[in-house]
């Protein structure tokens, strides 16, 4: 190497001539030197042929930021695309549960509305039945004959027609304190029969209805009328008929669950047990709304009864 | 050109900031469920005074002015995280146990007579979550 530099200064010395050979001389030199060098991984330039520079190291370190920025990208990414689905999906569970719930709002409107024998996008099992008191007080003044004291087999009569003209009389129900009591029926005339102390009163409640379909259930009653009645004046009272639910329990349920969606109708009496059933089994999981209304009920001999109506949708 | 890298990796940590605080922003309110739950309440205050006049027993309370029986009875068919409050009056009701920081649903019920006697008067129940 410290030949060629000679050899250049030398040729220097002896004018232009020579600084072409030596120029052109360096350049080849340089080209051939530069190969070599590129050859060898290395860029080297100038007079530094020799000397490497801190870029060359550096490399592979260049590429770590982009490694870096990746890998925050899709943390980030991952985290929104959570984020999002989380969010959508509370606000798709929410809006689902608003919509059940509303159904169901709706569906225990049931208690309110009558039968619609066509139209099957409604369900309504309601209908007026009636109720009248009848005071039974024995007291002194209150005597039809006799005088005040224990009776045992004391007979209650009435007319229901002069009450109520229309009144289907296999649909009478007579309760004294929530008991049934038994009763005969003589055309127009209801009989009844009980025991009452001296000087007490009792009230009876009796219950009929206008348009149902019951089978006779009047019994041989026997007593005297010794005490005179107070008949009270009829009110009208509406509850779940039970020519209703018959009904309701033999309609096609796929045709309803069509138009009103997956449903279970129960009714339970105030002790808990099942009275009516209707729909669906509630399935296991899900969202399931469920609501709850006191209703009166009739049941399958015309008692009228207190019980709940429970909707289930899903 | 030596810190080409670092500058690089400032700018895609700048952008995931932006980025990250305007989703904070965004999605900072969680949505809100539709308020149905006091249509639903009124809904059940006035089917259970509904219920015990069916019954027949409101009526007969009403008369004996027996606000106790009345909400003995309320109590066994409203839910358990609604609480209540009972008056039968004509024009003024009496409020005092009702809350007054709280959201209140408020029922009447009309009543005309019992028996052969005509009342006039109505039962008045206030309603609100427990919770």
């Amino acid at each position: 190497m410290r030949k060629r530099w000679r050899r250049q200064e030398t040729k220097k010395k002896k004018g232009n001539k020579g600084m072409r050979w030596m120029i052109s001389s360096n350049k080849a030199y340089e080209s051939k030197k530069t190969k070599e060098i590129e050859w060898k991984g290395k860029m080297i330039r100038g007079k530094d042929l020799y000397k490497r520079t801190s870029a060359s190291y550096s490399k592979g370190i260049i590429q770590i930021d982009y490694i870096i920025a990746a890998g925050i990208f899709l943390a980030v990414f991952a985290f929104l695309i959570h984020y999002t689905t989380d969010y959508y999906s509370t606000t798709k569970g929410i809006a689902e549960i608003a919509t059940l719930r509303s159904k169901a709002f709706s569906l225990l409107g049931m208690a309110d509305m009558d039968y619609p024998d066509l139209d099957r996008e409604r369900i309504g099992l309601h209908s007026y039945a009636y109720r009248l008191f009848i005071l039974l007080n024995n007291t002194e003044g209150n005597l039809i004959s006799g005088n005040v004291t224990d009776l045992s087999d004391e007979v209650v009569e009435f007319n229901l027609s002069s009450i109520f003209s229309g009144a289907d009389y296999n649909s009478t129900a007579i309760y004294y304190n929530e008991n049934p009591v038994p009763y005969s029926r003589s055309g127009d005339i209801i009989t009844f029969k009980t025991d009452i102390s001296a000087n007490q009163s009792k009230f009876f409640t009796i219950y009929f209805d206008d348009n149902s379909n019951f089978t006779d259930r009047s019994v041989a009653i026997s007593g005297s009328n010794r005490v005179g009645e107070q008949i009270y004046p009829v009110e009208r009272i509406s509850l779940l008929q039970y020519r209703n639910l018959e009904k309701l329990e033999n309609s096609n349920y796929t045709a309803i669950k069509n138009n009103l969606g997956n449903l279970h109708i129960s009714i339970y009496d105030l002790a808990g047990n099942l009275f009516f059933s209707f729909g669906d089994s509630v399935p296991r999981k899900g969202n399931i709304v469920a609501l709850q209304r006191y209703i009166l009920y009739q049941n399958s001999t015309a008692g009228v009864n207190n019980g709940k109506l429970v909707v289930r949708v899903w | 050109m030596r810190k080409k890298g670092y500058v690089y990796t400032l700018e895609v940590l700048i952008a995931v900031s932006i980025m990250f605080i305007s989703l904070v922003l965004i999605f900072r309110t969680a949505p809100t469920k539709p308020e149905l739950e006091l249509s639903l309440i009124k809904e059940q205050g006035f089917d259970a005074l509904l219920y015990l006049d069916q019954k027949g027993d409101l009526r007969r309370m009403v008369s004996e002015n027996n606000e106790t029986g009345i909400e003995y009875g309320l109590k066994t068919i409203l839910p358990l995280n609604v609480n209540f409050e009972t008056d039968v009056c004509m024009s003024n009701c009496d409020d005092t146990n009702v809350p007054s920081n709280r959201t209140i649903i408020v029922v009447d019920y009309y009543i005309s007579s019992y028996m052969e006697n005509y009342l006039g008067k109505r039962v008045r129940l206030w309603l609100w979550r427990e919770f």
